[in-house]
Parts: structure tokens; sequence; C-alpha cells
């Protein structure tokens, strides 16, 4: 009987070829990683004295309340984004399915451009759209005979993240409308000839045996934006800094004024590895609520 | 073979980079700056360093390591963290406390003794860049911030015929300006610093005084954020949020676009800085003629210190720890014989009406009328210090945060008070 273990030569050739991927990601990813652990552990603030201090970071960021305000934040966006990105994404992909879109090629293009644009183009247009003066929501708000209804979106406490999410959703949608039409197509078309058959309706199709069907899919779409969602930091930085106050600061932009404005670099270190565990939280609670306790999931 | 040739060439330009490593002798040394083209100070540094390097050529050379503004400060607190600041770097005055503390910037008091500087500057202009007792940065320039300039024509349309005094006049008026379908005061604080560097100083302290901001700097318990005198400072200029007196979108729009609501007219005044008045004078000269300057009114009682304005060297020019002997002599000779001179003062003057830290005769004809007439009264004002270069950063960065809320009127004076003094009691 012929074993599908490798032999040494043949794992050889597979390390070696596994090798500079796998420095590299070390070098950019463990390495940096550790020395962040590191310095939570200090309180360094720059500079040659780096004085270890043991728990005395985690201790204080337990007691900030700032820090628990910006995770409260990213929660707040994990929140609206599943339903704007996933949500939207999904009908979108769905409307692809359909018979009634024309150039479906060259839809999906376009619905994926905006993907591909740097964080602060993204970020100083949509500034600029919701600029009072000039934006052009105003500037249709007052064309029409309604200036009392233009909203300084990005200097209201209760819209601010809101507004970001739109930016988001306007930026991310087509990411994941690629994901979600890419499971769909995996979607057996045969069964959806047999529901036809026994009379299910588009709705009923699309929440008894497509939603299911591609609930892998959807598991890592959720993955991908809630991981996205706590990592958020370019967006943010460019439209608002975190303002009005401290209204949409998220928890690495959080760790970025403690070690850039503040110089407090070991506590910014203590905020990011923060930032990991919460983040890994999150991503097993959502594995839980989906998978439950099945290993191979 | 391919592979003994691949480590032979490896070698061959290993040996080619030493080679050229030993055979360069000039001292070349970076001056870490943000005078790109469109800001006011670039022609005098431009000239500055080219004439070192035309006078040192072979010798010793500058690198002009210069930045826009917006990502200058990112830059130098990231090298500040890792310690590899450029040799000679601008640095505010809280940054100059912090990074003489964590040792990447070296004393300069005996330097500057040596080559004359500290003669030519007032022994005042330092403060902000002293540290235990030791002068670590060379203050460039030497600014008014924090007064009000207004546009006299919006003023007289909206019935206001003299620019108030006390801080309910003020509300006054900007019902006023309001009524007339201005916008009282242009704020844009998206960055942070506006809200306090270039106003909130300068009315603090006509409710505090420099007493207590001075007991406060040294923590040593006779004041605290939570007094009456700094949570009345901060009702009052919440109560200019309430009424309407600033802009909506005076958190996300940034100081640049708040001038612009000056200049098109859509605010009847702003609170500036020196360097702001050039703007006004390069950009609309008939605009300037119908500007005027005035202090922040203060209280109708218990005033602590009549018409503040703030007098801040928030910039000055720090020496690395890591800068070589040579280095260090090239550097020093830069800063005392191309830099800090008269010629270089009357350039910055004439060009962008703002004020180096040394002296100079100028052609008074050459500046903005707004700054003769800030250099007329300013001296009759109270001068006082501007928070943004002297307070402990973190506390700064609670300040900074709450006010940006307050002009939006989205926080309490209390709830302001309260996370500063927090943050104080923290650092002592």
């Amino acid at each position: 009987m012929q074993s599908n273990k490798l032999s040494k030569r043949e794992k050889y050739e597979v390390y070696k070829y596994m090798a500079p991927g796998f420095l590299i990601y070390c070098f950019a990813i463990v390495i940096p990683l550790l020395v962040c652990l590191y310095l939570s552990f200090t309180n360094w603030k720059g500079g040659p004295v780096i004085e270890v201090t043991g728990v005395k970071n985690y201790v204080r960021m337990w007691n900030d309340k700032n820090f628990w305000l910006s995770f409260v934040h990213n929660l707040q966006m994990i929140a609206i984004l599943i339903f704007t990105q996933i949500g939207i994404a999904f009908l979108i992909s769905l409307f692809f399915r359909s018979k009634l879109i024309a150039m479906k090629e060259f839809h999906r293009r376009i619905i994926f451009l905006p993907c591909v644009l740097a964080a602060i183009v993204v970020g100083m247009t949509w500034q600029l759209i919701y600029n009072i003066d000039i934006g052009i929501i105003a500037t249709i708000l007052k064309r029409i005979g309604h200036p009392e209804l233009i909203i300084s979106w990005l200097d209201d406490p209760d819209l601010v993240i809101l507004a970001i999410c739109i930016t988001l959703s306007w930026q991310y949608i087509g990411q994941f409308v690629v994901i979600i039409t890419a499971g769909m197509t995996n979607v057996d078309q045969s069964v959806l000839e047999a529901s036809e058959i026994d009379g299910a309706n588009s709705f009923q199709k699309t929440v008894h045996i497509i939603f299911p069907l591609i609930r892998n899919t959807i598991s890592v779409c959720l993955i991908m934006c809630i991981s996205g969602c706590m990592k958020i930091f370019d967006i943010i930085f460019v439209m608002t800094g975190g303002g009005p106050g401290k209204a949409s600061m998220v928890t690495a932009l959080y760790a970025y004024d403690n070690a850039f404005r503040i110089h407090k670099i070991g506590y910014s270190a203590a905020n990011a590895i923060g930032m990991v565990i919460l983040s890994t939280l999150l991503i097993a609670i959502v594995r839980l609520l989906l998978y439950g306790r099945k290993k191979n999931a | 073979m391919k592979k003994i040739l691949s480590v032979l060439l490896a070698l061959v330009m290993l040996s080619a980079l030493c080679v050229s490593a030993v055979a360069d002798e000039v001292v070349e040394f970076t001056f870490g700056n943000f005078s790109v083209e469109d800001q006011a100070w670039h022609l005098a540094m431009d000239a500055a360093i080219e004439q070192f390097n035309a006078d040192h050529e072979g010798v010793a050379k500058i690198i002009n390591d210069r930045l826009p503004p917006a990502s200058y400060n990112l830059n130098v607190a990231t090298l500040g963290a890792s310690g590899d600041l450029q040799t000679l770097v601008f640095v505010t005055g809280d940054l100059t406390n912090e990074y003489a503390q964590t040792g990447v910037i070296q004393p300069l008091s005996g330097l500057i003794a040596e080559n004359g500087i500290a003669d030519k500057i007032s022994p005042d202009y330092f403060v902000e860049h002293t540290n235990n007792g030791e002068i670590y940065a060379i203050p460039a320039a030497n600014s008014y911030f924090g007064f009000i300039v207004y546009n006299k024509e919006i003023f007289e349309e909206a019935g206001v015929e003299q620019f108030p005094t006390t801080m309910d006049e003020f509300y006054d008026a900007c019902d006023k300006i309001n009524a007339a379908g201005y916008i009282p005061m242009g704020m844009g604080d998206k960055d942070l610093w506006p809200a306090d560097s270039i106003s909130f100083s300068a009315l603090v302290n006509r409710y505090c005084g420099n007493e207590w901001y001075e007991n406060i700097l040294a923590m040593n318990g006779e004041a605290n954020f939570t007094d009456q005198c700094f949570i009345d400072a901060l009702n009052a200029y919440l109560k200019i949020a309430e009424i309407g007196g600033f802009n909506k979108d005076a958190a996300s729009i940034d100081n640049n676009q708040r001038m612009s609501l000056y200049m098109n007219k859509k605010v009847a005044m702003i609170s500036a800085g020196q360097w702001e008045c050039s703007t006004i004078h390069n950009d609309d000269p008939e605009l300037e003629a119908i500007s005027g300057i005035a202090p922040w009114p203060g209280p109708v009682e218990n005033e602590a210190a009549p018409a503040s304005i703030e007098v801040s060297n928030a910039w000055g020019i720090a020496l690395s720890s890591k800068a070589t002997d040579e280095q260090k002599m090239y550097a020093m000779e830069f800063m005392a014989n191309y830099y800090v001179t008269e010629e270089f003062a009357r350039t910055v003057i004439e060009n962008t009406s703002t004020s180096t830290a040394w002296e100079c005769e100028y052609d008074a004809s050459k500046i903005s009328p707004l700054v003769v007439s800030l250099f007329d009264n300013a001296p009759s004002w109270t001068a006082c210090k501007n928070w943004d270069s002297t307070l402990p950063v973190t506390v700064k960065a609670a300040y900074q945060r709450g006010l940006q809320s307050l002009i939006i009127a989205e926080t309490t004076a209390e709830a302001i008070a309260e996370e500063m003094q927090w943050e104080y009691e923290d650092l002592q």
C-alpha cells in the first residue's frame, strides 16, 4: 500500500520553498509581535533607557476607560458593518445571479474598484463629501431648498461612527461581493432547480438553500469583517483623527496616540497586545456561535 | 560554478560599499525641519543652508531633511522614539522636555555660551526649551499667538461698533453677528492644537493668570485643574459654542480650512497666530485693510490678568545625542554663523511677518500692517505662555481632546477638568 507521507528528501524540498515566505513572515509579523510583547512590560518612552515595570501597563489598561471606550467603538463598527458590508454584499451577489442585470462583469469591476484605492484617498474624498460648505451632500440639499437638513456628520459624536461606517461600506463592499459571489457559484444548480420544482420562491430559495450552503463563505466574510474592524486605523486617522473629542477613537488609533502623541510607547505596546487578545476572543466567540463545538469547523 | 560567481559578485559589491564609505571625508549631517516651499521660513532656511554648504564645500554638508508640517510631527515622534533623530532637528517645547528626559537630545547650555548664540537671544526665550536648568534647544521664533483678527466691516454690518472687552459683550456680539447671517468665530480643530494653541491659552490666562499656570507647571500643589478659575474659563469657551459662536464643523476642518472661511468672509473673526497675518497680507490685501487686531475679552469680574496674549517660543532647534564631535562642531557653527544671524532674521520678518527669537533691523514697510499693529499694542498686554508647548504631554492630550469636544458643545467643563487632573496627579 502506498503511503501519503513525504519522504525526507521531499520534506526538505517543501521546506526549502516555504523558507523565504516563512522568514519574511517571521521578520514582518512574529518578531515585531514578540518585541511588542516585551515592550508592553516596560515604561519605555523612546531613547536608550528601557525600564521593565512588570504588568503595570496591563493593570492601567484594565482601568483605562478611554481604552474600553475605544473598544466599544470597534464593537459598534462591527455591528454596523456586518449588516452594511456583508448584508448588502449578499444582496448584491443575489442580484448578480438575476437575469435582470446586464453587463455583470463590468458591474463587478466597478463595485470592486474602491477596494484598491488608498485609504488616504478614500478618507479625503469622503471628508469632502461630508463637508457642510462644499460637500456634495450639502450642495444638493441647498439646491433642493433644504439647507436646514445639512448635518455635520463628522462633528456629531452620535453620527460620526455611522459616517465612517458608510465610508468603509462603500470601500469594501466590492471585496465581499466577490467572495460571496464565488461562494454562490459553488452552489449546486440541481438543488436550486429541485427547489423550484417543489414551488420555492426566490426568498425561500435564498433563506433555506443558498444561505445555508454558503455558510462557510459567510463565516470567512464575518471573520474578515471583524478583524478589519478591530485593526481599523487609516480611514479614521484621515477623516476625524479619532474626534470629535474621542467619539470615533478606536483601539488602533488609541495605541497610536499613546505611542506618538503622548510618547508612552510601553503602554501603547500593551494596548496593541490587548487588541490582539480581544480580537482573538471575538473571533473565537463568532466561530463558537457559527459552528458550536465542532472540532473540524 | 554559478554559485562561486554569485559569491564573488556579492563580495565585490560589499567591498565597493566599504571603499566608498572610507573615501568619503565630508562631514554630513541632517537638519530636520518643515520649511518646505510653501512654508513661511523656507527662503531664509534654504539661503542659510546653501551658503553654509558653499562655504564648506568638500569639508561639511548639511542635508536639508524637510517634510510638510502635517507629516513632520509624526516623523519627529517616530525618530525620537527610536533615538534616530536628525543631527539638528526642530522640536516643540513639550518634545524638548520629553527628549531631554529620554536622552535623545543633548544639552546645549555650554555650547551656546561658547559660540555667542546665548548673547543674541533673550534668556526668557529659552524657558520653553529648558529642562532641569539645562537648555536643550535654541528657540527659533518668538511669536504672538492667541489674539483675535476680526473683519471690521462684518462687525459694523452686525451693529457691533467696538470690539468687545468682556465675555458678556462678546456673547452679545456673537448673537448680532449670527443674526446678520455670518458665523462669529472660525475654528478648525481637526488637528487638536488650534483650539488650544492659538485660542484658549490666551483666554484662560484672563481667568487664571500667569502665577496659577506657573504653579501648575511647578506641580507644587498650589494649583489644580479642578480650580474654579479654570472651570470658569472652560465654561466661558463652552458658552461660545452653545450660542453658535463657532462654525458647526469646527472639529472636522483643519486650521487652513478655517482660514479659508475668514478669507471668504464667512466668519467675522478668527483667533490667530502671528504667522497667519502674512497669509492675509499676501493673499488678500483688501481684506487685510478692513481687518483689526484685538486681545481675547475677559471675565466681567475677578479677572486674573488683563488683555492676555501668548508669547511663544514654541519651536526650537535641538542637537541629537548621537551627533559625532565633528557633526556637533559644524552644526553649532551653522547655528551661530548662518542661522542665528541678523540677515536670517531680516529675511524671515520681511518675507513672512514673523519674528525670530533674535533681533534685527528691518524695513517695517515690508511687513503686514496687522503685525505692525500687533507690535505696537501687544507689549502693553499681559504676556502668557502657550499651553501647547509647555504642558506635559499626557495632560495636554486629555486637554486638547477635551477642548475639541467643548467647541462643539459635546462635553462639560467639569469633565475636562477632571480628566486633566487625573492625568496631572498620575504624573506626580
